[in-house]
C-alpha cells in the first residue's frame, strides 16, 4: 500500500529527515529561550516562598499586620500563571529520594528509619510539559551507620 | 563504527561529533555539559552499592561528600609522596587510600563505597557515561574517541587518560591539548592559509596559554605555559566582596560567613559578568540574600559599572598579559609574529581581557567568534575524521592535516656524571617538536670495567636529580664478560605522534642492541550527499495521502493533538486538490503530508523504524527493534525525557539504515573519496 511512499527514494527521505532535525534543532532553541525566561520568573517565585515563610514567623512573634495572606496570594496566583503554560511543581516532602529530580542540599541524621527520604525542600523544583526545568534542592534523611560502607574507611 | 571528540574537564566535560556535521552532543539529561562527578550510592531496597556519574552525581554530593569524587583530573598520575597531593588532599572531601607499603605501585587511589580506585578508573566511569551518552544521541555505537587534557599534564597523565579511554571501552585515537584542539576548530575551514596562532585559555579556574603554528591545515606547538590557579572565578570573587562590602556600609552586618549568601553572591557575581560584557553597568538585585542574627531579612541593591569591575579585576588580567609576554620572549618572538590570537574559555567573553590582548595584538588578530566553552571538543570532534577506524584502532587515513606538538618536559635518562650518580641528561629538551623526524642520539659510555648490567632509566621533567623527575621506564640487559669501562653506548630516542616513545641502546663494537617502547597509539572521514526529485502531482499526492492514512491507522495512539490536527487538514487539503485538480493546492498537501510522515514525533519514529527493519540486515534489524520497544515502553510510562533521547537515538540510527540503503546510488561520491586516499599515498 505504501510502495511507493518515500521510502522508494531514500535520498529524499534523507533530504526531508534533514529538514526536520533543523526545525527540531530551531524548536530545541526556543525551548532554552523559554527555559532562560522562566528560570528568571522562578527565582522571584522562590523569594516569594522565603518572603511567606518570613511573614508567619513575624505573625509568629506577635507582628499583627505582617501581610502574610497578601504575600500568599502572590504566590499562588504566580504558581497559577506557571501552572497555564505546563510548569508544575515536583513533589519532594516525603518522597524517597530520586536524583533525576532531586538535588540533596543538606543531610539530617536520624538513628533510625528510612534513609534517603526528602525530610525538607530547600528550593522547589519544576517541570515544563513533563520535561524537567529544574531540580528540586532538599534535605533527605541520613540514618546513622546506614552506610555499611563507611566503617570500611580508614 | 564512530568517533567523538571529549573534552574531558577538570569540572565539567564536553562531547563533539564531527564528520561534516560537527556539533556537541546533549547527554542524556539533555544537557551539554556533564559534570566530571562520581558518587557511590546504596540502593534502599537491595543495600548494593551503586555507582553514579555526571549531574546525579552532583546532586548526591551533599548526602554523601566522602563517597562523591570531584576533579579526579588533578589526580591523574599522581604518586604517594607528591607535593602536591597535600594540598589537593586538603581541598578535597573524598579520601584518599593509604599508600601500599610493599607495592612498586606508588600510584594514588581514592576511596569510593569503601573500595580504592585509581583516577584512572574513576575518569574511566565518567568516559563511560560519555560514550554511553552519546550511543543514546547519535544512535549507534560509539567507539573511538580524541581526549583532550591540559597542555602542561605531563606523560604520565596523558597515557594515564589514555588507559582511563581505554578502560570505559573506548579506542583512543589521540590524547590532544586542549589549546590544540581550539586552534584545529579554528583552523578547520583555513586549511589553505598560514598562521601563527596564540591561544590565550581563561577559563573559570586555570589560564593556559599557547602557541601554534599552523600551515597549510598542519599544527605544529611551539610553546605552553599558564596558570593553574588564575581564572575567572577570581574576578567573581571581588564581585562578591564588593556584595559584602555593600551590605557593611548599608546595613552593618557582615554577611561572609553565611554560606548560602556566599552560594546566592556567587550566582549573582556571574550574572553581572555577563551582563557587564554588553553594558555599562549592571545592578545586582538580590532580594533578602542574608538574614542577620536577630531575623531581619536583608537585601542587596547595588550598582556596579564596568569601570569598577575592570578596575578590580585589572590585576589579573595584567598576570595573563605578563605570562603571554613571556612565552613570546621565550620563543624569540614578537606580537608582530603572531597572526591570529584565539579567545577560549568562558571569562574570555570579558571585554577588559578582550580589549586588552586587543591592544596587545591589534583587534584584528583577535577572534572572539568561536564558541569559547565549546571550541576544545569540537575541536577533538573535527581530528576524529583525519582517522580511518578500524576494529584494532584506527589508521592514519589523511595527512590532510597533521599535528605537530611540543614536549612540555625534557626526556631523558639517569646517567653517572663525576661522582654524581643521578645526574638527569636530556636527550628529547623541553620545546621539542614532535613527531620527530629522525630520532635524537647522544652516546655515553660504560660507566665501570668489565660492567655485568647495563640499566638505563628514562625519565620525563626538568630537575637536574634524575630521581626527582617522573621515571617513564627502564631498560635493563645483562652485558656480557669483559667490556671496557670507555666502551661506547649509544642511546636514542624517538617520539611519535602517539606520544610513543621508542628507546633504542646500542653498545657500540657490540651486536648489543635494546629496543623497547615507552608509550603506544591511533584513526575518518566520510562525505555524504542528497538530492531530491519532482514529478507528476498526482503520482505523489496519491501514495502520500494511503502513507498517510495507514500511518493514522497504525500508529495513531502515539500522535499528540497538534500534530493530529496538522495532518487531518494537510489529508483534507490533498483530498480537495485532487476532486478539484488543484495543482498548486496538491503540492503543497505532498509536502505537508511528507513532513507530517516524519515529523509527528513518537509516531514518526516508530512508523520510519518499522519500516527501514524491511531493508536491514540481522544485527540492524535487532537494533531498531530494541530501540522501538524501548521509545515504546517509554512513552506509555510517561517519561517524557527519556522519550525525547530515545526517540533522537532511534532517528539517528533510521537515518543511518537509510543512508546504507541509498549507497547505491553514491557511486560518484565514492569516487571522490578514492581520490581522497590516493593523494596520501602520493605524499607517503
Amino acid at each position: 500500500m505504501i510502495d511507493a511512499d518515500l521510502f522508494a527514494n531514500p535520498e529524499k527521505l534523507l533530504e526531508l529527515m534533514s529538514q526536520e532535525a533543523a526545525s527540531a534543532e530551531r524548536d530545541q532553541k526556543h525551548y532554552r529561550e523559554v527555559e532562560s525566561i522562566l528560570a528568571g520568573f522562578l527565582e522571584v517565585v522562590d523569594h516569594l516562598e522565603r518572603l511567606v515563610a518570613y511573614c508567619r514567623d513575624l505573625q509568629a512573634e506577635g507582628v499583627d499586620r505582617a501581610p502574610t495572606k497578601n504575600v500568599q496570594i502572590l504566590h499562588r496566583r504566580a504558581l497559577q500563571i506557571l501552572a497555564g503554560v505546563g510548569v508544575v511543581p515536583i513533589k519532594a516532602r516525603g518522597e524517597l529520594l530520586d536524583l533525576r529530580l532531586h538535588e540533596v542540599a543538606s543531610t539530617v541524621t536520624k538513628p533510625s528509619g528510612k534513609d534517603d527520604i526528602v525530610l525538607d525542600e530547600i528550593m522547589c523544583g519544576y517541570t515544563l510539559n513533563g520535561r524537567l526545568l529544574r531540580r528540586s534542592k532538599v534535605v533527605v534523611s541520613k540514618i546513622d551507620g546506614g552506610d555499611d560502607h563507611e566503617s570500611d574507611r580508614h | 563504527m564512530k568517533a567523538i571528540g571529549i573534552d574531558l574537564g577538570t569540572t565539567n566535560s564536553l562531547m563533539a561529533v564531527g564528520g561534516g556535521e560537527t556539533r556537541i552532543l546533549v547527554n542524556r539529561e539533555n544537557e551539554s555539559l556533564t559534570p566530571s562527578v562520581v558518587s557511590y550510592r546504596k540502593k534502599r531496597k537491595t543495600n548494593e552499592g551503586e555507582i553514579v556519574v555526571g549531574r546525579q552525581a552532583r546532586s548526591y554530593a551533599a548526602k554523601d561528600p566522602v563517597n562523591t569524587i570531584f576533579s579526579i583530573k588533578r589526580l591523574m598520575g599522581s604518586l604517594y609522596g607528591e607535593e602536591q597531593l597535600e594540598d589537593i588532599a586538603k581541598k578535597v572531601s573524598y579520601r584518599l587510600a593509604d599508600p601500599p607499603e610493599d607495592s612498586d605501585d606508588q600510584g594514588v587511589k581514592v576511596l569510593l563505597g569503601g573500595k580504592p580506585y585509581t583516577p584512572v578508573e574513576i575518569s574511566a566511569l565518567i568516559l563511560e557515561k560519555l560514550k554511553r551518552d552519546a550511543e543514546l544521541a547519535l544512535g549507534e555505537p560509539v567507539t573511538h574517541a580524541v581526549i583532550t587534557v591540559p597542555a602542561y599534564f605531563q606523560e604520565r597523565q596523558r597515557e594515564a587518560t589514555r588507559k582511563a579511554g581505554e578502560l570505559a571501552g573506548l579506542k583512543v585515537l589521540k590524547i590532544i591539548d586542549e589549546p590544540t584542539a581550539a586552534a584545529v576548530f579554528f583552523g578547520a575551514d583555513k586549511e589553505k592559509e598560514r598562521h601563527r596562532v596564540l591561544v590565550y585559555d581563561l577559563g573559570g579556574g586555570t589560564f593556559d596559554i599557547s602557541i601554534i603554528q599552523m600551515v597549510s591545515g598542519q599544527y605544529q606547538v611551539l610553546e605552553v605555559s599558564g596558570n593553574t590557579w588564575l581564572g575567572g572565578d577570581d574576578f567573581d570573587k571581588m564581585v562578591v566582596q564588593r556584595m559584602i562590602n555593600w551590605l557593611i556600609d548599608e546595613e552593618d552586618y557582615d554577611p561572609s560567613k553565611d554560606r548560602r549568601f556566599l552560594g546566592v553572591a556567587k550566582e549573582k557575581a556571574e550574572e553581572l559578568k555577563k551582563a557587564l560584557t554588553v553594558q555599562d553597568s549592571a545592578e545586582i538585585i538580590a532580594p533578602m540574600i542574608t538574614k542577620t542574627e536577630d531575623g531581619q531579612l536583608l537585601d542587596i541593591e547595588m550598582e556596579i559599572t564596568r569601570e569598577a569591575f575592570e578596575e578590580d579585576i585589572q590585576p589579573f588580567v595584567d598576570q595573563t598579559i605578563q605570562l603571554t609576554e613571556e612565552v613570546l620572549a621565550r620563543q624569540n618572538l614578537t606580537t608582530e609574529d603572531i597572526t591570529r590570537v584565539l579567545l577560549v574559555g568562558g571569562s574570555t567573553a570579558v571585554p577588559l581581557v578582550q580589549n586588552t590582548v586587543s591592544e596587545l595584538f591589534g583587534a584584528e588578530k583577535v577572534r572572539k567568534h568561536v564558541n569559547p566553552m565549546e571550541c576544545v571538543a569540537l575541536g577533538a570532534a573535527i581530528l576524529t575524521e583525519y582517522y580511518e577506524l578500524t576494529d584494532e584502532g584506527a589508521t592514519d587515513a589523511a595527512n590532510k592535516s597533521t599535528l605537530m606538538e611540543v614536549t612540555a618536559m625534557h626526556l631523558g635518562i639517569a646517567a653517572v656524571k663525576g661522582d654524581h650518580t643521578d645526574e638527569f641528561v636530556p636527550i628529547i629538551p623541553k620545546n621539542t617538536n614532535y613527531p620527530l623526524s629522525e630520532p635524537k642520539r647522544r652516546t655515553f659510555e660504560l660507566a665501570e670495567e668489565n660492567q655485568k648490567i647495563l640499566r638505563v632509566p628514562v625519565y620525563e621533567g626538568l630537575n637536574p636529580n634524575a630521581s626527582l623527575n617522573t621515571l617513564q621506564g627502564s631498560i635493563e640487559f645483562p652485558l656480557p664478560e669483559g667490556l671496557q669501562a670507555t666502551t661506547p653506548v649509544e642511546i636514542s630516542f624517538n617520539y611519535d605522534a602517539n606520544r610513543v616513545l621508542t628507546v633504542t641502546v646500542h653498545v657500540v663494537g657490540t651486536d648489543i642492541v635494546k629496543k623497547e617502547r615507552l608509550r603506544r597509539g591511533r584513526v575518518v572521514q566520510q562525505p555524504k550527499k542528497q538530492e531530491s526529485l519532482a514529478d507528476d502531482w498526482r503520482e505523489e499526492l496519491q501514495p502520500a495521502i494511503r502513507a498517510m492514512q495507514h500511518f493514522l491507522g497504525t500508529y495513531g495512539d502515539y500522535i499528540d493533538e497538534e500534530n493530529r490536527q496538522e495532518i487531518g487538514e494537510a489529508l483534507a487539503l490533498g483530498e480537495d486538490a485532487l476532486a478539484n485538480e488543484n495543482r498548486v493546492a496538491g503540492d503543497k498537501a505532498v509536502r505537508l503530508l511528507q513532513h507530517k510522515l516524519i515529523g509527528s514525533g513518537v509516531a514518526s519514529q516508530l512508523f520510519m523504524a518499522e519500516r527501514v527493519m524491511q531493508g536491514a540486515d540481522m544485527e540492524a534489524t535487532r537494533e531498531l527493534a530494541r530501540g522501538v520497544a524501548n521509545l515504546r515502553s517509554a512513552y506509555e510510562a510517561g517519561d517524557t525525557s527519556k522519550v525525547n533521547s530515545l526517540s533522537n537515538a532511534l532517528r539517528a540510527q533510521v537515518a543511518l539504515q537509510i543512508a546504507k540503503s541509498s549507497s547505491i546510488g553514491r557511486v560518484e561520491d565514492q569516487k571522490d573519496l578514492k581520490g581522497y586516499v590516493r593523494e596520501r599515498e602520493s605524499k607517503g
